[in-house]
């Protein structure tokens, strides 16, 4: 039975299989039903259970005893002897695996498997009984037996992975080999001292451009020293004989000049190696194409030469710490101008940068810099320096940032400080005059407010002082709430018809919180308008800003004129009044008494026009009505008038008025009122002059036919050829023709009053 | 001073600055009956400043304060500078007359002659 397994424990190529056998054998051989072997694990902790027969699916290849514990496993490994537990319930020395106690197991054996020479046992050899049993010293020599030849059908295949890892191993360098030669990257070398020959593979030939074969064989070093850039010739020569003499490794970076002046890096690396007495032998080495690395060292040493060109010039002062910001590594010349300290006191001394700052800055310095080595990606700190070379004081902007490679990790903490005081001292500036303008606005004696579409959405603090409200009450159309009920209405429509062209001028009245008392207002307002656009249209309107001036005094003065006005206009027609009658009765029998009258009538009739109109003026269709109304009554039909709306300033209606009366009271009395056929034509309009406008009125009559006209001598001729030209500067002419009167006056007016309206 | 001696003025000559043409006119005839010689008159503030101008021989004047719109200040500065009487003839109160013109004697319209004799005359 034996010699059987014996034979497939060295036949087999299995391990497993001859395990399996193993098992199968004993078991049957012993006449229990469960058996296994169980493997040492390479860390030594515990066993594996590698074959068996008898088992549960789950235990074979799976299941692990641990040598940790007190386990007979352990035990029978570390004495190396057979363990026997005939009962393992009365067994008090171990404790069990517990896919032993599921199987029921009662009685158990172990037999170690030794491992080849100087190698840790491979493993155990363990039969188990269903039934307590008592194994004999048969029983355990026949399982030991056993545990020798697996012993040695292990050793065997151990040998044979080894040898088949080996080849597989020494295929695998070969083809690792070939492929560097193959994409161009390595070349091999021999320095044979002896021969004074340096042979190469065909790579390193290929480097050179030579003969591969010749290369094999050996070529003089004068063969390979031709295809160098000269420059690298004599050095190669004298660290060569240096590096056989010393027997040092060496490694040199040459320069290979191919035709067409393309120059390739080559990395040279070798080994001296020596006889037994220590006279050199050989130099072998490696040549390795670096070109491209070079080239991208060069681009780097190029991107730091912008740099610092960069840096150099920069008008900002440019630094760079170590990582920890201990020391600078580097700082650019513009410190020296900005900070007024030379650059190499810094670079030294750190410290020294601090105490530049001005005495209350002095924790800001540098503070941007610790802000980074806390975690911040970037950080800015202002603070001021005075400078030692001429104790000006500047502002500074110094804005710190980490310098981190491909990883992540802090290289340096570099930084840019730049002068702001241009900017700081605007910026004050500007802040000065925005506090004084604010302060203008809170003080002066009116509300100043901004509106948008939907009202009001800023007050200045007079607002909430005069009505008693907050700045949200105010806000929109809040602060309606402190207008007069009853010009609520009036001053929202005229605040939503505002329009950025008109502005806005609205009165209304407002309540003052103090003593409940309504008092007038004005609110006015102009646009603020966005950027023209480009059609030339005026920008969009961004907003509104306005006041709201107290008027009340100037309301209750305006009325007291209007009450002094109509006073003194009731006194003066009053007065004339007094005259005409003092006149009818002093004069009553003398000639002349009537005219004297009417012209004071006429007066007082120019009074009552310039007392009822606002702004000292009067229509001068509604002056010729009046003194047409004042002389004919009834039948207009023979009369004309004719000429564009036009008003007439104060000082020129009275002298105007009293001409019309004139003209009409001839008229009356001896000209187109008194004929049948008799006509009137009055028109007027303007005289655009080069000097001055001119409003000039043509007087026109027909159908009269009558020899003596009062008109001809006396007051009204004066007035109209005389007095017209002298207080108006008019131009004048009244003609008698055979068909009644004509008579044109031109009379100076100002230009905006020579605006028809 | 009272002097009521119409002869006091004969040959004076005055100018005469009123807007109003008929107040102008009366002056004028008050002047000649007095035997003095009125120089003008004329209706606004520059015409009366050209006037004075090109008279050099001036012994007086009587000047409306408001002319047309325009104060007769500038003129009456001029003529201060010559050392020559004037008379405001005005129906202003003191209360519109500038205080450097204050104590300039007025006579109120309508002007009499007595008054104007007791301004002019010396």
């Amino acid at each position: 039975m034996l010699a059987g397994f014996g034979e497939l424990a060295l036949r087999s190529e299995s391990l497993d299989e001859i395990l399996t056998e193993a098992c199968r054998l004993v078991g049957q051989a012993l006449g229990t039903d469960l058996a296994e072997v169980l493997e040492l694990q390479a860390d030594g902790r515990d066993v594996l259970v590698r074959a068996g027969v008898g088992w549960k699916p789950g235990v074979v290849g799976h299941a692990r005893v641990s040598l940790a514990e007190n386990t007979s496993e352990a035990h029978a490994l570390m004495t190396g002897k057979p363990t026997i537990s005939p009962d393992i319930d009365a067994e008090t020395r171990f404790r069990y695996p517990a896919f032993l106690v599921e199987h029921g197991v009662k009685a158990v054996v172990y037999v170690t498997i030794i491992g080849g020479k100087g190698k840790p046992p491979f493993g155990l050899l363990q039969v188990g009984s269903r039934a307590k049993r008592r194994f004999t010293d048969d029983d355990t020599l026949f399982l030991r037996s056993c545990a020798n030849l697996i012993a040695a059908a292990a050793e065997r295949l151990d040998t044979i992975v080894d040898l088949r890892d080996a080849q597989v191993h020494l295929r695998k360098g070969m083809d690792q080999r070939e492929v560097a030669l193959d994409t161009g990257l390595i070349g091999f070398f021999e320095w044979d001292v002896g021969r004074a020959a340096l042979k190469g593979d065909w790579r390193f030939a290929a480097f050179f451009g030579l003969d591969p074969e010749a290369v094999a064989r050996g070529l003089p070093l004068s063969d390979y020293l031709d295809c160098l850039h000269p420059a690298d010739r004599a050095g190669v020569r004298v660290v060569d004989a240096d590096g056989l003499a010393r027997a040092q490794d060496y490694v040199r970076q040459v320069r290979l000049a191919l035709a067409g002046g393309e120059i390739r890096w080559l990395l040279v690396r070798g080994r001296a190696g020596t006889l037994a007495d220590g006279r050199p032998l050989n130099i072998i080495g490696t040549a390795v194409d670096i070109s491209a690395s070079k080239v991208a060292d060069l681009r780097l040493r190029q991107s730091q030469e912008r740099f610092r060109g960069f840096a150099e010039h920069s008008s900002d002062t440019l630094w760079i710490s170590d990582a920890e910001g201990r020391s600078l590594d580097y700082l650019s010349p513009a410190f020296t101008r900005m900070f007024g300290e030379s650059r190499d006191a810094v670079l030294s001394d750190l410290a020294r940068w601090r105490a530049l700052a001005h005495p209350d800055d002095r924790g800001a310095v540098r503070r941007s810099a610790a802000r980074v080595m806390a975690g911040e990606a970037a950080a800015v700190e202002h603070y001021r320096v005075i400078r030692p070379v001429d104790g000006a004081l500047r502002w500074i902007r110094d804005t710190a940032f980490a310098i981190r490679d491909e990883d992540g990790a802090r290289l340096h903490v570099a930084g840019v400080a730049q002068d702001i005081t241009d900017i700081a001292q605007a910026q004050a500036e500007l802040a000065g005059s925005e506090h004084r303008f604010r302060t203008l606005v809170e003080n002066v004696p009116l509300f100043v407010w901004r509106a948008g579409r939907d009202g009001w959405t800023w007050c200045s603090p007079q607002w909430q002082d005069y009505t008693g409200q907050t700045p949200e009450q105010s806000r929109t159309w809040g602060w309606m709430a402190a207008v007069h009920p009853e010009d609520r209405a009036g001053v929202r429509d005229a605040f939503l018809a505002t329009d950025p062209t008109g502005g806005l001028a609205c009165e209304h009245r407002i309540r003052r919180a103090s003593d409940g008392v309504y008092r007038w207002h004005q609110a006015r307002c102009v646009p603020v308008l966005g950027a023209a656009e480009p059609e030339g249209r005026g920008g969009a309107v961004l907003e509104w800003l306005g006041t709201t001036t107290d008027i009340d005094d100037l309301k209750r003065l305006q009325g007291q004129q209007q009450v002094l006005l109509a006073e003194l206009q009731h006194r003066t027609r009053n007065l004339l009044a007094v005259v005409r009658s003092i006149a009818n009765r002093s004069f009553s029998a003398l000639p002349g008494r009537r005219e004297f009258d009417t012209r004071l009538a006429a007066i007082g009739r120019v009074q009552g026009f310039l007392s009822r109109k606002r702004g000292w003026s009067v229509s001068i269709e509604e002056l010729i009505r009046a003194e047409l109304d004042a002389h004919v009554e009834g039948d207009l039909g023979r009369v004309s008038l004719d000429g564009p709306r036009l008003d007439l300033p104060g000082t020129i209606v009275q002298p105007l008025a009293l001409a019309l009366h004139e003209l009409f009271t001839n008229a009356v009395k001896y000209g187109a009122f008194v004929h049948p056929e008799g006509r009137l034509s009055v028109t007027w309009a303007i005289a655009q002059g080069s000097g001055e406008n001119r409003v000039v009125l043509d007087w026109r009559e027909w159908g009269v036919a009558i020899a003596e006209q009062p008109l001809r001598q006396g007051y009204g001729r004066e007035l109209i050829e005389r007095a017209l030209p002298y207080q108006l500067r008019a131009e004048t002419r009244l003609t008698f023709t055979p068909d009644g009167v004509h008579c044109t006056l031109a009379v100076p007016i100002a230009a905006e009053d020579a605006e028809a309206r | 001073m009272t002097c009521t001696d119409a002869t006091v003025l004969a040959g004076r000559r005055i100018l005469v600055v009123e807007d109003e043409y008929f107040i102008a006119q009366d002056l004028q005839m008050l002047l000649q009956e007095i035997g003095a010689e009125p120089v003008g008159p004329v209706p606004t503030l520059q015409q009366a400043l050209d006037l004075a101008g090109r008279t050099p021989a001036l012994d007086g004047a009587i000047l409306d304060v408001n002319l047309g719109g325009e104060m007769v200040w500038p003129l009456v500065d001029l003529l201060r500078e010559r050392g020559i009487r004037i008379v405001l003839a005005t129906g202003y109160s003191d209360l519109v007359i500038p205080s450097p013109y204050a104590d300039l004697p007025r006579c109120e319209k309508p002007t009499k002659s007595r008054d104007l004799l007791r301004h002019l005359g010396s």
